[in-house]
């Protein structure tokens, strides 16, 4: 039972933050400051998100990974590319390219 | 007309599924890394399901499990949960502007499908939709496909437990499929600098507890942006 509690205030939380400002967001007014910054969210958070995985998550730190030259691989074939499967399929066959030395 | 509107709906659905498809198909290894933990952590089915089906958080789902099986105090596990997920906060501040003049009845069903690969692609695509009804029905379909693998993935996950066959670097395919949003992205030099910040920061700040070196260095990141590009507006 704890645990079906736990889970429902869980829900209802989350809910609450995805739903926060675009459910009452209009009575809100933005600076012009506030919209800039929020146009760099993109570039600011998914890299912040999995780098920390790339470089230091698994022991012992290696900060010249497979997993890094994959990935620095990869930007590459997206600025190129622009295309999200192409940037996948090229990064992953690197991964796998450096796995086998 | 109606037909015009009808056909105009369709093709933004299938834009959306075209745009979230690689994306989607990122999302089931990770769905099966969720199901093969909480099956690992001995979850019952229902308990299982009723979690994976209306929680929609990957990430906070699994620190939930992990912790609550390792019983960590409640409120701590609800406060870490929550923290996890606060970079939906900006998420939802960032999209309120798209959604203004929308019911609120749709504006509560987008909700539910605000996420990291749905934020991230509606931010990219955007600028190809004009009304907030086409808005709606993009952002809607690609919280829906990435849902369903996702789902799709953490039931095969759960059930199948340790036996699939799946290979130890698949879950590299989430931040390769990142890297295919933000990569185009890095072309001028404002933006390769809030890269840079962002990644250094959160190196730095990973081992802040509750993820919220996560946050800090979005926001640092987000900072550098508006501090650069003012200072080349006045230059």
């Amino acid at each position: 039972m704890k645990y079906y509690i736990l889970i429902t205030i869980l829900i209802l939380v989350t809910y609450f933050i995805r739903s926060s400002f675009i459910l009452f967001g209009h009575r809100l007014t933005f600076s012009k400051d506030a919209k800039l910054a929020l146009s760099f969210l993109v570039i600011s958070i998914l890299p912040a998100m999995i780098f920390p995985g790339i470089l230091v998550k698994y022991e012992p730190v290696h900060i010249f990974n497979e997993r890094l030259v994959a990935s620095i691989f990869a930007i590459g074939i997206s600025l190129k590319s622009k295309n999200i499967m192409t940037t996948m399929i090229g990064g992953f066959s690197m991964l796998l390219f450096l796995h086998q030395f | 007309m109606q037909t015009i509107v009808t056909n105009r709906k369709n093709q933004i659905i299938l834009q959306s599924i075209k745009d979230n498809f690689a994306l989607a198909l990122s999302s089931f290894p990770f769905g099966i890394v969720m199901g093969a933990t909480a099956y690992k952590f001995t979850l019952n089915t229902q308990e299982f399901l009723y979690m994976n089906l209306s929680l929609n958080a990957g990430a906070s789902q699994l620190a939930f499990v992990d912790q609550y099986k390792n019983n960590i105090n409640y409120l701590v596990i609800l406060a870490s949960c929550t923290l996890i997920n606060c970079r939906m906060f900006l998420y939802s501040l960032s999209l309120h502007s798209d959604f203004k003049e929308l019911g609120t009845f749709k504006k509560m069903l987008l909700s539910f499908f605000v996420i990291d690969q749905t934020y991230a692609t509606f931010e990219t695509n955007k600028d190809t939709l004009i009304t907030e009804e086409e808005k709606f029905w993009y952002f809607l379909s690609s919280g829906i496909l990435l849902l369903s693998f996702w789902q799709l993935g953490s039931i095969m996950g759960f059930f199948a437990g340790d036996n699939l066959p799946y290979g130890e670097h698949l879950d590299f395919l989430v931040p390769l499929a990142f890297i295919g949003i933000f990569g185009p992205k890095l072309k001028d030099r404002i933006n390769i600098s809030v890269f840079l910040v962002a990644v250094s920061l959160s190196v730095i700040l990973y081992k802040v507890p509750f993820n919220l070196g996560l946050l800090l260095s979005t926001i640092g990141a987000m900072a550098t942006g508006v501090f650069l590009e003012k200072r080349k507006g006045s230059k």
